[in-house]
């Protein structure tokens, strides 16, 4: 097991590795400089020289592969001795370049200002909001479809579940956003995202609806499952309450699966965001992608998609061990 | 014929059974055809293909023809009572910010849609299969190669990677072919073949050690027919259940991408054969949400009714195509 982990812990490298090379493939075979954004009006030769010598772009290409990924050793310009410059692997994700290279990419992503959160931060509580929504109605009503198995609540809820499954967040996001915003006018438009509850109802809801669908399935079939089991009988045949059996037998393991798939949801509610983002405006990461977008901003792009896969990386790991842990039947090799 | 027979079966006189002898596919038909739900969701389909087709007759204007004045009309049933943005039948489903009347936008919208829907699928699947095919079969390092290479595509998140490549080529050659179609076919192909090529070799594994196969050998099939002959029909099925669920991803994919502006150019030549897509309506509808939502909800229903058709579909054709599952 111990092995296992190490191995697949190893293997974060090259997968990081990769997505960083072909971000920055991208980013560099792309025609145009990352500082001629507006045709009209090119850059005086000498700003353009700082700002390459700022973001290193005078180095060779590989050379800056290296840096941007791990590290490059440079002189300081003040004192002459040379020191380590430090890489994505260090934490440092270069300066933007939308703000030539005034802020650093993981500031204007982690750093909130006074009482506001980071962007990752919205992200973040949007995602978990999300995934706690889903779970406090997905699990009962797995679990009461379940139970009351070929009944009309069975059926009300695989028909919610198939349903908000196909429907992707583009569809219901905007749905929602029509309805409730523009028609019933309980919401604004263009939120004010001081207030703590209000803005984030609609974008949790459109976000989660997907989630919440997965795990009603999810948690149906895992009790459909468990209810068969041998020990349920057993514990039916003792003579436990009914409640008993549901709580102590059935939904203990029954759960497991759901537990088991929650690293990996949550990786894929923050990185999956982006568009619920944009349609509420909420100032996530979602949004900075899209604005970076506009503004070809691709230290900002291939930062964020070394983050994103971090996560969905890690997210993914989690669920492998998970399984390993709590069902000892699976085996690892 | 085949009634007649059934009946007389139910009534418990044992007559020969005579009826033809249907296929697998005819067998997987028939169950389809059961499914309620599928076979609404092929109407749904077979009627925005249909449109998309026959657009240039159906569109009551032409989609990029702009009108001055005349912006932001409401539809026809609804009334205001300003008499420039009253609903007129004129516009049925209204115009858009700068004129454009929305039903024509829609009809014309279907067909990139359609063909976004499709094309990328089928070099997604032919990709898939082939690569899926060998690294099955053969297995060993190139086996390895490609279970390594999807775990990298595994952790991109798929539409960033979209919309990054749909990004930086945009001024390409490769952006401005067929008003940025070809971008997003190869973005979408790129990001989806590895799990076809994934799900394929899966199918070769299980399906190589089975008797038939082992048959085939002994009496000396060669290898490529076994492949394409034997291995191939057998693991379809869930080739075309896949593909089937992963166009309604790809026709999202393309309105996201036309809606951020990375996607397919709007162009105002009146003779392209693409000249809007259903994300250039949602986020024309998007931009002027509290004036004319009715933009919004047409595009959103047309997405949705397609995508949700597909996944239904989808649905219905792995209960049809593998009846074990159900």
């Amino acid at each position: 097991m111990t092995g296992y982990i190490i191995r697949r812990v190893l293997w974060f490298v090259p997968v990081l590795f990769c997505v960083g090379l072909i971000t920055f493939t991208i980013a560099h075979l792309t025609p145009g400089g990352p500082f001629d954004t507006n045709p009209d009006k090119p850059l005086p030769r000498a700003t353009q020289q700082a700002l390459e010598q700022k973001f290193g772009l005078h180095l060779p290409l590989w050379r800056q592969f290296v840096r941007y990924l791990f590290f490059d050793i440079e002189k300081d310009p003040k004192t002459g001795q040379n020191q380590i410059h430090w890489g994505a692997i260090g934490g440092n994700l270069g300066p933007t370049y939308a703000s030539r290279g005034a802020q650093s990419v993981q500031d204007y992503l982690f750093k909130g200002t006074g009482d506001t959160p980071s962007r990752f931060g919205y992200s973040a509580r949007l995602g978990l909001q999300a995934l706690v929504f889903a779970l406090i109605l997905g699990i009962p009503l797995g679990v009461i479809a379940a139970l009351k198995q070929n009944t009309w609540v069975d059926y009300i809820a695989l028909f919610i579940s198939t349903t908000f499954i196909s429907v992707p967040t583009l569809i219901s996001g905007f749905f929602l956003l029509v309805v409730f915003a523009v028609w019933l006018g309980w919401f604004k438009v263009l939120p004010n995202w001081n207030d703590p509850i209000k803005p984030w109802i609609l974008p949790t809801v459109t976000l989660g609806m997907s989630t919440l669908a997965l795990i009603t399935r999810l948690t149906r079939s895992s009790v459909l499952e468990v209810k068969r089991q041998d020990y349920v009988r057993t514990a039916r045949a003792k003579g436990l309450a009914d409640m008993a059996v549901n709580i102590r037998h059935v939904l203990r393991n029954a759960i497991l699966p759901v537990v088991t798939i929650m690293g990996p949801l949550l990786a894929g509610l923050i990185t999956g965001a982006f568009f619920t983002e944009l349609i509420f405006q909420v100032p996530g990461m979602g949004n900075v992608f899209v604005t970076s977008i506009g503004r070809r901003d691709y230290s900002m792009i291939m930062g964020l998609a070394l983050f994103y896969s971090f996560i969905l990386t890690l997210g993914n790991l989690l669920v492998d061990l998970a399984y390993g842990v709590v069902d000892p039947r699976i085996s690892v090799k | 014929m085949t009634t007649t027979t059934s009946q007389t079966v139910r009534g418990s006189q044992f007559t020969e059974i005579n009826r033809p002898s249907r296929s697998l596919w005819g067998d997987a038909w028939a169950r389809l055809k059961r499914n309620r739900a599928a076979l609404a969701s092929l109407f749904v389909i077979a009627f925005f293909a249909l449109v998309a087709i026959f657009a240039p007759l159906l569109a009551p204007r032409s989609p990029v023809e702009q009108s001055q004045n005349n912006g932001q009309r409401q539809p026809f049933w609804v009334h205001t009572d300003n008499p420039r943005t009253t609903g007129s039948t004129d516009y049925l489903f209204g115009t858009d910010s700068i004129g454009r009347d929305v039903l024509s936008q829609l009809i014309y919208g279907s067909r990139v849609s359609m063909v976004v829907g499709v094309v990328p699928i089928f070099f997604t699947a032919t990709i898939g299969i082939v690569v899926g095919l060998v690294a099955g079969f053969a297995g060993g390092r190139l086996d390895n190669l490609l279970m390594r290479f999807t775990d990298i595509v595994y952790a991109f998140p798929d539409l960033l990677f979209i919309i990054t490549l749909a990004t930086a080529f945009r001024d390409s050659f490769l952006g401005n072919a067929w008003n940025g179609l070809l971008l997003i076919f190869l973005a979408l192909t790129i990001i989806s073949w590895t799990s076809m090529a994934r799900l394929v070799r899966g199918q070769v594994l299980s399906l190589k050690q089975k008797e038939f196969i082992e048959s085939a050998r002994a009496v000396g099939v060669s290898t490529p027919r076994i492949l394409f002959r034997h291995i191939l029909p057998n693991a379809l099925g869930p080739v075309i259940v896949a593909a089937t669920f992963a166009i309604p991803s790809a026709i999202v994919g393309e309105a996201i991408l036309t809606f951020l502006g990375v996607g397919l150019k709007p162009t105002l030549d009146p003779n392209s054969a693409f000249p809007t897509s259903w994300g250039a309506v949602l986020l024309d509808g998007y931009y002027n949400i509290n004036a004319s939502p009715w933009t919004l909800v047409f595009a959103v229903v047309c997405i949705g009714a397609l995508t949700i058709s597909f996944t239904f579909l989808g649905d219905g054709l792995r209960d049809a195509l593998d009846p074990r599952d159900q």
